[in-house]
């Protein structure tokens, strides 16, 4: 009886554990024609509706009980896949995925990766895969990420001439933007016509307005992560085009099939080529260039590593005197490691370079001046798939900064100018975070973390100590401390608590509410309305306290039609502190004691946005609306009273539509409507010499006239492309197609006739309205091999 | 600074792809403050002094000047300089006088129970060590003003050892030249080394004219005022230019303009 009990008993206990033995299904979810991983594609299972999304490289983990399984992959705009699988100890399973199938026919199995905006706990992130982005209309004919999020809600542009923008409020040094992990500071060639992607070798990019994952940090208002592809490890293939500014030119292939690949690309504008050939222009030219290089190697089902690099140019020539240039350099090195199936790591290795240089080759006065910055970081990611309800994330960044403000030096023995450098500058900036992606239950799922941040700003260097730091007149330096190398100046420390939550209501529709609170350690001294290339980035110090922001928001998101149309209504509410600013004419050129032009304030900014997205069927596109507004309060400026940021605008619509009329013809559409932007304009005026000053009452006291502007597109693709392997299309468009006149600023002066005469005594003034851009064709021809 | 300027030629060139038209403004109501406008040098003189008011943005014609003002300025050393009314708003020093470096000078001026001050130093200063004249060949290919294709060469020696800030000021025929009230000639001497040799004026002259140059020693503040005033002129409300503000000032009360106090160097040179 007893031995009966006890093998019974014995039995139970290991009939239990046999039915509680858990196994890790793991792998990589790849685009089957070019081996591409598919980021946040999604991988379901059905007997358990649970499931998982790959992360960053395409990995995947899912802890299961034992067991027979229908898996099911999909991705938004490829074929989706069922899968019979027997999980019977750990596993390795790799999926390829095919792609197409987006307009006509649809397979869909549970669509689960349509209604990613009412199921993933990320609110406030936008995913842009390079489809949706080469399915916009464009300037010039070139698909840009930048003007892509600049249409989305909650996103500003700062108008023609510059690609700036400026999310929730927040000013234009506010927005990381990230390519292959690697910083870039200028996202622009000649002043916001073309961005610094070229779009032939991205495979998606993120945009993060709120939300923020504890993982980042740096930045108060965004961050753009941009991924370029890793390269076609199946064949040899290549991609290009020809529009009316610049070339470009990509090629990727194997270097070993499946396991190693490559991609390099080139752009390279030629209107220069044009101009020299023109006398009037007078030696004038500009011009701009991309470089992308990529290399992977996949030794083995554990390690993958990656090398990328990017190097760009603006170059700006005039009348062979004078000659100016700026860019950003970057490289990346990169190991993802699996440990075992529940634990992927990625250490990353960065070096950014963006510097400015400008040059004078005149005898007499020829100088050179350069300035730049550099930063040289370790990352590294750790990610620990407990079980499908649970993520673990945790990880580390150290960055040494070397910011190098400015060296002026004679380039002839003539010249009035001597050596002078600016003092060097030298930080470390460190993070450490944790963070956990947490379901809870059906309907209810978190994601929460905290990120500890640490500055030092260190020497070599001289502090100087003023009577009184904010007089930027009588400067009266008290006393001055010499830094050795390394040395701490002095360290500001944060703790950035992070949290998400999404409450499903139903199905189909959802509640999200986040919380972050972002450091930001570094400033762009910009003493211009919209940040220039030659504006510098100084490290915090005892002169400039780290900016720090709260931000919270709401939403409501809801899919219809069987996930066709995507609906989301969000508000947010951001409070910052320390947000610098410039006193009123600070001298930033070459000011040993800029300390004293330091003005740092308070900025509140808060909104309503509105979205809609279809995503499938021909008809394809988005439509954004938000009302917004960003106040500040900075002492010091504007004789210490609020007044409305440079970037504040009421009211911002946009609309973005593509329509695949064939197989062959594609047109899209793209309008887009924003309040005016703030500018201070005089209200009266004095003479003094022979000098009409103006006098001005009020920063940001008027508003230019609303922008708004209708584009037109319209794409073929060759008949001949089905069958052949050199496909072509080509697109035609126009930009500005009822030629509004939009408004780039407003200036005074005398007044005169349009020849420069001055009417009257000169003292009588009037006002200017200055456009940019009216109605401007464009065409451009692509081909893919 | 030269920068500045290199800077804004490139961005006028961007704005050259631009287009324009003139629109209205009604800037509503300003308030009409006091604008002094005071100069005190070393040079043996009856030194000035200019009161007059602000205008409205829409206002035409020069503004009328302030009369029955009580102008007096005291030096360091308890030396007292009246002034009294030359023309509606023009005040002279009732004596000649010239104005010492290293002397501070306290200005005080009081109108209709209005009452304004302001104190500034005589700072050191360079000195213009010759002017040359040469033609300038690019002009005299296409000239502006027939015959006006000669410009000065500027020779001059800059101390080292203290902190400088200079104004200069170019006059043809005794008149100043400064492109109709456009352009402020203003530098501090952070990059500049210690002697300027050749360097070229920004004025044409033609044969028969005399050029002239004056250079001004300014306070810290004096150059600050004229680099907001260089500013404030040249500034074109884009988004490259930097935020339009009010030009600042030494004078204290709520009047606005400047009351400056330099050593003064003057040449000249007729073209041959």
């Amino acid at each position: 009886m007893k031995r009966l009990l006890l093998c019974t008993l014995l039995l139970g206990v290991l009939g239990s554990t046999y039915a509680q033995n858990k196994a890790t299904l793991s792998g990589y979810v790849r685009n089957a024609s070019d081996g591409e991983v598919l980021l946040f594609a999604n991988v379901f299972v059905k007997e358990l509706q649970t499931g998982t999304t790959t992360n960053h490289y395409g990995f995947y983990s899912l802890t299961l009980p034992e067991g027979k399984y229908t898996l099911s992959i999909s991705y938004l705009g490829y074929q989706s896949i069922e899968k019979p699988i027997t999980l019977a100890g750990d596993t390795e399973l790799n999926v390829e995925l095919q792609e197409g199938g987006q307009v006509l026919q649809e397979v869909v199995v549970s669509g689960k990766a349509e209604d990613e905006a009412v199921t993933e706990v990320a609110m406030s992130r936008i995913d842009l895969p390079i489809q949706q982005i080469k399915k916009l209309p464009a300037l010039f004919g070139e698909p840009d990420v930048i003007k892509t999020i600049q249409v989305l809600p909650g996103v500003t542009n700062a108008g023609e001439g510059t690609s700036a923008y400026f999310v929730r409020g927040g000013s234009a040094d506010q927005n990381l933007v990230l390519i292959d992990e690697a910083p870039v500071y200028d996202v622009s060639h000649l002043f916001g016509l073309f961005s610094v992607f070229n779009s032939d070798i991205i495979k998606s990019a993120e945009l993060y307005k709120g939300g923020i994952p504890a993982k980042y940090g740096g930045r108060l208002s965004s961050l753009l992560e941009v991924t370029t592809k890793d390269g076609n490890n199946k064949k040899f293939e290549g991609a290009g085009g020809i529009g009316l500014m610049a070339a470009r030119l990509s090629l990727e292939g194997p270097i070993q099939k499946e396991k190693a690949s490559f991609i390099v690309s080139g752009r390279r504008s030629y209107a220069d080529l044009i101009m020299t050939e023109i006398d009037d222009l007078d030696g004038t030219t500009v011009s701009f260039y991309d470089l992308n290089a990529k290399v992977n190697w996949r030794p083995n089902n554990k390690n993958r590593f990656f090398i990328s690099a990017y190097d760009g140019r603006d170059i700006w020539k005039f009348s062979d005197d004078f000659k100016m240039g700026w860019g950003n350099s970057t490289a990346t090195f990169r190991w993802n490691h699996l440990f075992n199936e529940k634990l992927f790591s990625n250490t990353t290795l960065v070096y950014s370079d963006f510097d400015y240089r400008l040059e004078d080759l005149d005898v007499a006065d020829g100088f050179v001046w350069d300035a730049n910055q550099r930063e040289m970081s370790i990352k590294e990611d750790l990610t620990y798939f407990v079980n499908p309800n649970l993520t673990l994330q945790m990880g580390y960044q150290g960055i040494y900064r070397r910011f190098s403000p400015g060296t002026i030096s004679p380039n002839n023995e003539g010249s009035i100018f001597k050596e002078t450098q600016l003092q060097k500058l030298g930080a470390l900036d460190h993070g450490l975070y944790l963070g956990a992606e947490h379901k809870v239950n059906d309907r209810l799922s978190l994601q929460y973390g905290v990120r500890f941040s640490i500055f030092q700003n260190i020497g070599e260097g001289t502090i100087y100590e003023y009577e009184n730091r904010t007089d930027n007149v009588e400067v009266v330096v008290k006393d001055s401390t010499v830094y050795g190398s390394f040395e701490n100046i002095k360290v500001f420390s944060n703790l950035e608590p992070r949290f998400n939550a999404r409450y499903r209501l139903t199905p189909s529709s959802s509640v999200k509410f986040s919380y972050q609170r972002m450091a930001q350690y570094i400033h762009l001294l910009s003493n211009s309305t919209v940040p220039i290339p030659f504006n510098t980035w100084a490290p915090s110090s005892p002169y400039l306290d780290p900016q720090l922001a709260d931000q919270v928001a709401l939403g409501y998101f809801q899919n219809f039609r069987n996930n066709t149309y995507e609906f989301s209504a969000e508000a947010f509410y951001k409070q910052a502190e320390n947000v610098t600013e410039f006193a009123d004419h600070a001298n930033v050129f070459f000011n040993k004691h800029l300390a004293t032009e330091f003005r740092q304030g308070d900025s509140e900014s808060y909104g309503l946005e509105l979205f809609v997205r279809k995503v499938k069927g021909p008809l394809q596109g988005f439509a954004s609306y938000t009302l917004s507004k960003a106040v500040m309060d900075v002492p010091g400026i504007n004789g210490d009273q609020e007044f409305v940021a440079n970037h504040d605008r009421r009211h911002n619509l946009n609309l973005a539509l593509t329509y695949a009329l064939s197989d062959q013809w594609d047109v899209g559409t793209n309008f887009t409507f924003s309040s005016g932007r703030p500018i201070t304009l005089p209200t009266g005026k004095f003479q003094f010499d022979n000098y009409q000053v103006d006098y001005f009452s009020g920063r940001n006291g008027y508003r230019l006239p609303a922008f708004h502007r209708l584009d037109l597109s319209v794409t073929y693709n060759s008949r001949k492309n089905k069958d052949r392997k050199f496909k072509r299309s080509m697109t035609a468009g126009i930009y500005n197609v009822y030629n509004r006149q939009n408004p780039y600023t407003i200036y005074t002066r005398k007044k005169q006739d349009d020849d420069g005469n001055i009417i009257g005594d000169g003292t009588e003034k009037e006002a200017r309205l200055v456009y940019l851009f009216g109605i401007m064709p464009y065409f451009s021809w692509n081909f893919s091999f | 600074m030269k920068i500045q300027s290199l800077l804004y030629i490139g961005f006028v060139v961007f704005l050259s792809l631009a287009c324009e038209k003139t629109i209205p403004l009604d800037p509503g109501q300003t308030p009409e403050l006091y604008v002094i406008e005071g100069l005190i040098t070393n040079e043996n003189t009856r030194q000035q002094i200019k009161v007059s008011k602000s205008q409205g943005f829409n206002d035409v014609g020069v503004s009328a000047g302030v009369s029955g003002a009580e102008v007096v300025v005291i030096d360091d050393q308890g030396l007292v300089i009246e002034f009294s009314e030359a023309q509606p708003g023009v005040y002279k020093s009732k004596e000649s006088f010239a104005g010492e470096i290293g002397r501070t000078y306290t200005l005080t001026i009081e109108h209709n129970e209005q009452r304004f001050t302001a104190s500034e130093m005589m700072n050191t200063m360079g000195t213009i060590d010759t002017l040359l004249t040469q033609i300038d060949p690019e002009e005299q290919a296409d000239p502006d003003e027939d015959g006006r294709f000669y410009d000065i060469l500027v020779f001059m020696t800059e101390p080292q050892e203290t902190e400088n800030f200079y104004l200069v000021k170019f006059f043809r025929n005794g008149q100043i030249e400064n492109f109709e009230g456009e352009d402020v000639y203003v530098f501090d001497d952070v990059a500049i080394g210690e002697n300027l040799s050749a360097l070229p004026g920004p004025v044409y002259y033609a044969v028969g004219d005399v050029a002239g140059m004056e250079l001004y020693s300014l306070s810290r503040k004096a150059f600050r005022f004229y680099s907001d005033l260089n500013a404030n002129i040249n500034n074109d409300g884009g988004m490259f230019s930097s935020q339009p503000a009010n030009v600042s000032t030494n004078l204290e009360g709520g009047a606005i303009g400047y009351f400056q106090v330099s050593a003064l160097d003057k040449k000249e040179v007729t073209i041959q």
